[in-house]
């Protein structure tokens, strides 16, 4: 039988050793311990109280949950059972959790208990299961039997990215590719088991999923899950803890190298490892004089991740390193440059976007998936140049410029509506239909924006145009 | 910067350098800072650029935030009178 990510995890943790499996770090608490027998434990009475719901195989059951053990764990326990995790983002607000819910249509949602009344409008009919300190508790009953999600048989996830289309798309993820994923970035990282590896960006996000859960289950990594950004907390995690890998955004790097002082000594750190946006040659030159480790920054996207990276030993500044192996990538090139945009192939990556035919036969062309992102080669490493696509990164988090100007039209009072990224922020000009005091309809459009989109993607900046 | 011979702020001048590090991490005019504007909301400062500023501020002003307080301030007037309290108490303190 082919492994999932729950068969291969159960048989990663059988042979575990003795270091901790999982530790938490928060601001106001000690570090909390995991082992792998408890983690083993947790994970089949998550999926035995999920089986009691009604989950079983190919049911889509959506995640509104905060990074903590309990997410590895229902993550876990859900592909034991066969089922599809839809990871949501804690930030979705209304126009997004539309969007998710009608294409997604998971008949079961777990949800933070504090998270549920953004979520109330969209939670009828279906099952809810609320997450506490507690544990799990059945909050709603909704209809039974829970309706099955007409996807391939291998799929573990469906994750929700996006390609300018003005909504989001949900690649279908297969265990195959998390495990795929896993391997090739170990690979690059070399980490020996009992390694500690401290991470912060969410768990819905694909590069967090496989780089930060399944690398660090799958190869005897303890994965220590810090519930804060705050340079000095996580200065004193990586001291305190020994830890010697940290995975991350290049935005959260940049924050750590500009608070880290020279009284600050992180003695067992030697790696970091980056994705999710870009990492400029600069910064990659400033982290590895800043902190002496190696930088490891790679390129991947949520229909296939990673597509490549930097290995130890052999990182370059400026490149998201050598294509990984059991990947096909070519630049499909307009002139003689070289660059062009950036097409991936093989075995494991995502085979489409859940009931959006159309939207998959224009990202795929035959066998080969088009990135939406432009590159050229340098020797064997990959540069990545930037997004032909009208997205953009803000903090390492994908934002759909044509899903914000949908946002601002939704507005009765306006005209016309151009969003653009520069310097990291979103610029909004728009023209509105009612005369008004500038100043105030700006704070009103932004509100309005904030009741409907994450809040990432209201623009800092909105010009009004006479 | 006015910073007596003890290396304490004054009042006045703490404010003025808490404005100058907002200033500086955000890219916003230090005459926007009124006490009633809403930080994340209307000034659009996010959580990256928000525990850049509180790293900052640990830092350059030798105390230490607690973030869980942090995160329930909204305004700006909030967010002063957090930095001056938390400056007084840890200077008292010694």
């Amino acid at each position: 039988m082919t492994d999932t990510i729950a068969s291969a995890s159960l048989e990663a943790l059988a042979r575990w050793g003795d270091h901790p499996c999982l530790v938490t770090v928060s601001s106001d608490r000690q570090p909390q311990m995991v082992s792998a027998a408890e983690l083993q434990s947790f994970i089949i009475e998550a999926a035995r109280q999920l089986a009691g719901w009604g989950v079983r195989r190919a049911v889509p059951v959506a995640l509104y949950l905060e990074n903590s053990v309990d997410y590895v764990v229902i993550l876990l326990a859900l592909a034991r059972l066969g089922a599809v995790a839809v990871p949501g983002k804690l930030d979705y607000r209304a126009m997004e959790l539309s969007e998710f819910f009608a294409n997604a249509n998971p008949p079961l949602v777990i949800s933070e208990t504090a998270h549920l009344p953004v979520l109330g409008p969209f939670l009828a009919d279906r099952t809810v299961v609320a997450r506490s300190a507690a544990g799990l508790t059945l909050s709603q009953a909704g209809r039974q039997p829970l309706e099955e999600a007409a996807v391939p048989d291998d799929t573990a996830s469906i994750n929700y990215t996006y390609r300018g289309c003005g909504y989001p798309l949900g690649a279908l993820v297969s265990h195959q590719q998390y495990l795929h994923g896993a391997r090739v970035l170990q690979d690059g990282l070399q980490a020996r088991r009992g390694d500690r590896m401290l991470y912060s960006i969410p768990m819905s996000h694909i590069f967090t999923l496989v780089g930060c859960i399944m690398v660090p289950l799958l190869y005897g990594i303890t994965g220590v899950i810090a519930r804060t950004i705050h340079p000095r907390l996580l200065f004193d995690a990586i001291a305190g803890l020994r830890i010697q890998h940290v995975t991350a955004v290049p935005e959260l790097y940049a924050l750590m190298r500009r608070a880290k002082s020279a009284t600050v000594t992180l003695p067992s750190l030697e790696a970091f490892v980056s994705g999710g946006s870009v990492l400029t040659a600069d910064e990659y030159q400033a982290l590895r004089q800043t902190f002496g480790v190696e930088v490891l920054h790679g390129y991947g996207l949520t229909e296939f991740t990673p597509v490549s990276r930097n290995s130890r030993g052999q990182a370059r500044a400026g490149t998201v390193g050598p294509i990984c192996e059991g990947v096909d990538c070519r630049i499909e090139s307009c002139g003689d440059s070289g660059d062009g945009e950036i097409l991936v192939r093989g075995p494991t990556v995502s085979c489409g976007y859940y009931r959006r035919d159309a939207e998959t036969r224009q990202a795929w062309n035959g066998t080969w998936f088009r990135t939406g992102d432009s590159g050229r080669l340098a020797g064997d490493h990959l540069v990545f140049l930037g997004e032909i696509k009208p997205t953009c990164k803000i903090n390492g988090v994908m934002v759909d410029l044509h899903e914000v100007d949908r946002a601002f039209y939704m507005h009765p009072d306006i005209k016309k509506a151009s969003v653009s990224a520069a310097s990291g922020s979103l610029v909004a000009e728009v023209i509105v239909s009612s005369r008004c005091d500038p100043e105030e309809k700006v704070r009103q459009l932004k509100a309005f924006l904030k009741h409907n989109l994450a809040a990432y993607k209201v623009p800092r900046t909105i010009n009004l145009i006479a | 910067m006015s910073k007596h011979s003890g290396g304490t702020y004054y009042a006045g001048s703490l404010r003025h350098r808490i404005e100058q590090i907002v200033s500086r991490i955000s890219r916003i005019d230090a005459s926007e800072f009124q006490d009633d504007v809403l930080i994340r909301e209307e000034l659009g400062i996010d959580s990256l650029m928000s525990m850049e500023i509180l790293a900052t501020c640990e830092k350059e002003l030798e105390l230490r935030l607690d973030e869980a307080t942090f995160a329930c301030v909204e305004t700006v007037g909030e967010f002063f009178q957090l930095l001056e309290t938390t400056y007084e108490e840890q200077k008292a303190a010694g």
